[in-house]
């Protein structure tokens, strides 16, 4: 074998060599096909998921890891009860406890378990007090059961844990809006808007600030949030309302009809354009928008209190009093609904008043709302039915 | 509770391994709302009264840097009502507080002040009563504590309020206690004394009442009384309840208790009065805290209007006779812009916007507006607090007593609110509550000065009744409030300036000696006001009989016209301000000719 020949073998052989390192270097290893596994579930990427997981299957030592990637897919694909199968085969200690357990807990979520997904998601924060995904869910299980008090605590917690979130602020304003905690409801909706959230989240939190700012009379502030957003009919007609409320109903006449020209049936435009016809004296234009805002939401009844005033500047005393009383059966529907919220709050496990507001949310016209306190009821059944389980 | 997309987007995007960006709605800014220039006002012109020539007008410049000075202590008004919160019984009782009454029970023309004591409920589930204190003005600002010798110093009643009218014609006033266990009523003999007389007089109510109307409600000439009754707390009712933070007893709302019905008592023209409830067509279910009796469909008769905590408020219109029309509903005063009830307490009536019509205000609770209920003609009224800038203080006062008064001599009503918490551990923290004093802006709209006038007005205060009236003739109209287990306050109104004003004393000859319901209506070159003798008012309080008038810069009154209930008109032309004026019916009876 000459020199040459010599060389070119080396030089084959280390090339080979280098091959093979670069192989074994970037091989599939079990621990890596769990980590493209997790990276996949963060991207969405069920199919993926799905594959690693195969891949996984059959290497005693990953059996869990295996499982866990199947029970996302699973959960992910709408098979909530199968991932909890294979969730339940996981080592109950161990580096996977605190996945087991997160996934265990959407699955239960799903499910419309309420108090078994709660259960798992509270032994992990008590585990893992700074888990945020932890207490992400407490808050989102503690609003769907309508345990506001204990939502807020937790969504105190993702705030702590998260500092630069505007989203558990957005959500605790929601919460004290719907109290008629506006004060405190601006307060949280004003910290979600000083952590710059995107525009199109913006465009939402901004009125919503507003009506809770026009709720307290801070029509000042309340037109300086305004200076901000979209210049659209309804937050014309916030303004609008903000200038009345300081005594200013030329330019609320000025901006109300700017904003008829935006859209004519838009319900705040709608609302102060009847207001401020009314405190003119001409009630039949008046009678006109309020009668088009009392179609739209039968149980307005602050609008449905000045049609009826409208009717009666109009002399139709008879039609006057039936939109009274039509007013009055919304106001009392809302104030049993307020007594049951309050209720609600302080019994978090009774499946009764629950569905009790189920029933009154229906008779509001708000299925959606209604639709969220039967799951709440139902969660609620379950648990006073089900043996606690461990 | 209503869920909107904006939840439920976020809602969505909260749930954990959601990414946010791929929620919610799209909208992108269109850059800021540009607010727009001033407008002229497009308000229609409401009905006119008879009188010719009045109308929307604007009101002459205001006085600046007027000042409300606290001069009770050196005028030697030291007095204080107590709750007997101090016995630690949280019981409703505690909350009402008490009144104030303006007079002058000795017709020395100085202005005299009474103020019922209040009283103790203990654990031991006894009642008992504070002196009525009685002073009288001896000079300006020197007062001198007379309840001993006057005979006010009965100490069975759990006393509120002061109601204060010559029940019986002979020219003194005398005076009409509220309160629990029954009412207290002190006919003046004219010598400096008072005799108690309820169970002769045949006012033997015993419901709890907390505020009281006098007026001629059948216009027989003869004094009649409408008593505001608040609910049936008692010793065997009285329900422990927990304060906002559920941690402490506090005292229990009102909705704990059922409304007791008001009593309309009618003047027998003897020095005794008949109940005439059963006839009167009052509505039973209200919880009665103020009562006004005036004019307010500006025909000739006494109409009531009672402000009610937490149930609908009640306008009773007078139909003649001692027999009224409830328009509660259909006047829109019963409730507040969203078609609900307020809880409310005190209650005026005034011409703000200077249209001629009576428009009504009303204090409230917390988390509510004050209610500037804004007379459109034919018993129909519009909600207008929010327009006229009064929701724009804010809703965190609990509003007591309130009076529409023209404190800058400007030629406008302007109104003053007591304020003060009526549980022991309110959320806010604070049971002591800043005064509000509304200046009236053209008729349009109010702002709130009470921070820069004085030291009195610029600190909470725990506020009941007040009243208004020129305790110091000097013009302008001074102000006494009631405080609740602290001393009164006796606020002198220092108005730095010299406007002109003028002050009408009506003597009814035909009507009732008070004059209740007459109108005075008074003309300048340029202004019309209107105002007229009303009963009650405020909350448990009497303000001064003496009609007031600020005229600015205005040194002639052109024309002066007093419409009496008995049909009698009195006119009078070219009158000189700054002074006292008293009418007698029918001295100035109208010429043929005059308008």
């Amino acid at each position: 074998m000459n020199r040459t020949a010599l060389k070119l073998a080396i030089a084959i052989g280390l090339v080979g060599i280098a091959l093979v390192a670069i192989w074994f270097g970037t091989r599939p290893l079990p621990a890596n096909r769990f980590r493209l596994g997790l990276n996949a579930a963060e991207h969405e990427n069920w199919p993926e998921v799905l594959r690693q997981a195969e891949a996984l299957k059959g290497k005693a030592e990953f059996a869990s890891e295996a499982r866990l990637l199947q029970a996302i897919y699973l959960l992910k694909t709408d098979r909530p009860a199968s991932a909890l199968k294979e969730l339940s085969a996981i080592e109950p200690v161990g580096p996977l406890r605190s996945s087991a357990l997160l996934y265990a807990g959407e699955a239960f979520y799903r499910q419309d378990r309420l108090f078994d997904a709660e259960k798992l998601f509270a032994t992990l924060a008590s585990e893992n007090p700074d888990s945020l995904p932890a207490h992400r869910w407490l808050a989102a299980v503690a609003y769907d059961s309508g345990n506001m008090n204990y939502a807020m605590e937790e969504l105190a917690q993702v705030s702590r844990l998260s500092p630069t979130d505007f989203r558990p602020y957005i959500l605790k304003g929601q919460i004290l809006a719907d109290l008629e905690r506006f004060a405190e409801a601006a307060s949280s909706y004003q910290a979600a808007v000083s952590l710059k959230p995107p525009p199109n989240v913006l465009a939402e939190v901004l009125p919503a600030l507003v009506r809770a700012q026009i709720a307290v009379r801070e029509y000042s502030p309340a037109l300086t949030t305004l200076s901000t957003a979209p210049d659209d009919a309804a937050n014309l007609a916030l303004a609008a309302e903000c200038h009345l409320g300081l005594g200013r109903p030329d330019e609320a006449r000025e901006l109300i009809d700017r904003a008829i020209t935006l859209d004519p049936n838009q319900p705040d435009v709608l609302k102060l354009h009847g207001r401020l016809e009314l405190d003119a004296g001409r009630a039949d234009s008046a009678r006109r928008s309020l009668q088009k805002l009392v179609d739209l939401d039968p149980h307005d009844h602050t609008s449905r209190h000045e049609l009826a005033q409208s009717l009666r500047m109009l002399g139709q005393t008879a039609a006057a009093e039936e939109q009274s009383r039509l007013s009055a059966q919304s106001i009392d529907l809302k104030a049993r609904l307020a007594a049951l919220t309050l209720e609600a709050i302080a019994r978090p496990r009774d499946a009764e008043v629950r569905t009790k507001m189920a029933n009154l949310c229906e008779e509001l016209g708000r299925p959606l709302l209604a639709a969220t306190w039967r799951k709440a009821a139902t969660a609620c059944r379950q648990l006073q039915q089900a043996p606690q389980k461990q | 509770m209503v869920i909107p997309n904006l939840f439920r987007t976020v809602l969505l995007c909260f749930l954990p391994l959601l990414v946010w960006s791929g929620c919610g709605p799209s909208s992108v800014s269109q850059g800021p709302i540009k607010h727009s220039t001033n407008q002229p006002s497009s308000l229609a012109n409401p009905s006119l009264p008879a009188f010719p020539g009045i109308g929307p007008q604007t009101a002459t410049g205001t006085q600046q840097g007027t000042i409300f000075h606290n001069r009770a202590t050196e005028a030697g008004v030291v007095f204080r009502y107590t709750n007997g919160e101090d016995a630690e019984t949280f019981a409703i009782l505690d909350s009402l507080g008490g009144g104030v009454g303006y007079l002058d029970f000795d017709q020395d023309g100085q202005l005299d002040l009474l103020f019922p004591g209040g009283g103790t409920y203990r654990q031991n589930q006894t009642i008992t009563g504070q002196p009525t204190g009685l002073f009288r003005q001896i000079d300006r600002w020197q007062f001198q504590d007379v309840s001993r010798h006057a005979g006010t110093l009965d100490e069975t009643r759990y006393t509120h309020g002061a109601a204060v009218a010559d029940a019986n014609n002979d020219g003194f006033p005398d005076v009409l206690v509220t309160g629990y266990q029954g009412l207290l009523f002190y006919i003046n003999n004219g010598d400096g004394t008072f005799v108690e007389s309820a169970n002769t007089a045949g006012l033997t109510d015993q419901l709890w009442s907390s505020s009281a109307a006098w007026g001629d409600f059948n216009s027989d000439s003869i004094p009649d009384l409408y008593i505001a009754h608040y609910v049936n707390w008692s010793p065997q009712n009285d329900p422990v309840c927990r304060s906002a933070k559920g941690d402490r007893r506090d005292i229990c709302p009102p909705r704990e208790f059922e409304p007791l019905p008001d009593t309309l008592y009618l003047g027998n023209g003897d020095g005794t009065f008949r109940d005439s409830t059963p006839a009167a067509g009052l509505s039973p279910n209200g919880k009665g805290l103020g009562v006004i009796a005036a004019d307010i469909d500006l025909d000739g008769l006494q109409d009531l209007y009672v402000a009610n905590d937490t149930v609908p408020n009640f306008l009773y219109k007078n139909l003649g006779g001692g027999h009224f029309e409830d328009v509660s509903n259909s006047s829109g005063t019963a409730v507040n812009d969203r078609g609900l009830p307020d809880g409310s307490m005190g209650v005026d009536v005034g011409d703000f916007d200077l249209d001629g019509l009576p428009d009504i205000w009303v204090s409230n609770f917390e988390r509510e507006s004050f209610a500037l209920y804004r007379n459109f003609g034919n018993c129909m009224f519009r909600h207008v607090s929010q327009a006229t800038a009064i929701t724009a203080v804010g809703s965190g006062f609990v509003g007591w007593g309130t009076s529409f008064f023209d404190w800058d001599c400007d030629g406008d009503e302007d109104v003053f609110v007591a304020n003060g918490h009526v549980i022991r551990y309110p959320a806010s923290g604070e049971v002591n509550q800043l005064p509000l004093l509304f200046e009236n802006e053209g008729s349009k709209r109010f702002r709130n000065i009470a921070p820069t006038a004085g030291p009195w007005m610029n600190q909470p205060h725990p506020g009941r009744g007040c009243a208004t009236g020129d305790l110091d003739r000097d013009g302008d109209l001074d102000l006494v409030v009631s405080l609740v287990n602290e001393p009164v306050a006796l606020l002198c109104n220092e108005l730095p300036a010299s406007p002109h004003w003028l002050k009408v004393r009506l003597i009814g000859l035909e009507t009732c000696r008070d004059g209740f319901a007459a109108r005075v209506t008074v003309r300048t070159n340029e202004t019309t006001q209107c105002r007229q003798i009303k009963g009650g008012g405020s909350y448990a309080s009497t303000s001064d009989f003496v009609l007031h008038f600020g005229l600015g810069n205005f040194e002639l009154i052109r024309e002066l016209r007093v419409d009496w209930p008995s049909g009698t008109i009195d006119y009078l032309q070219h009158i000189p301000t700054k002074q006292l004026l008293t009418i007698r019916e029918g001295d100035h009876p109208l010429a043929p000719t005059n308008p």
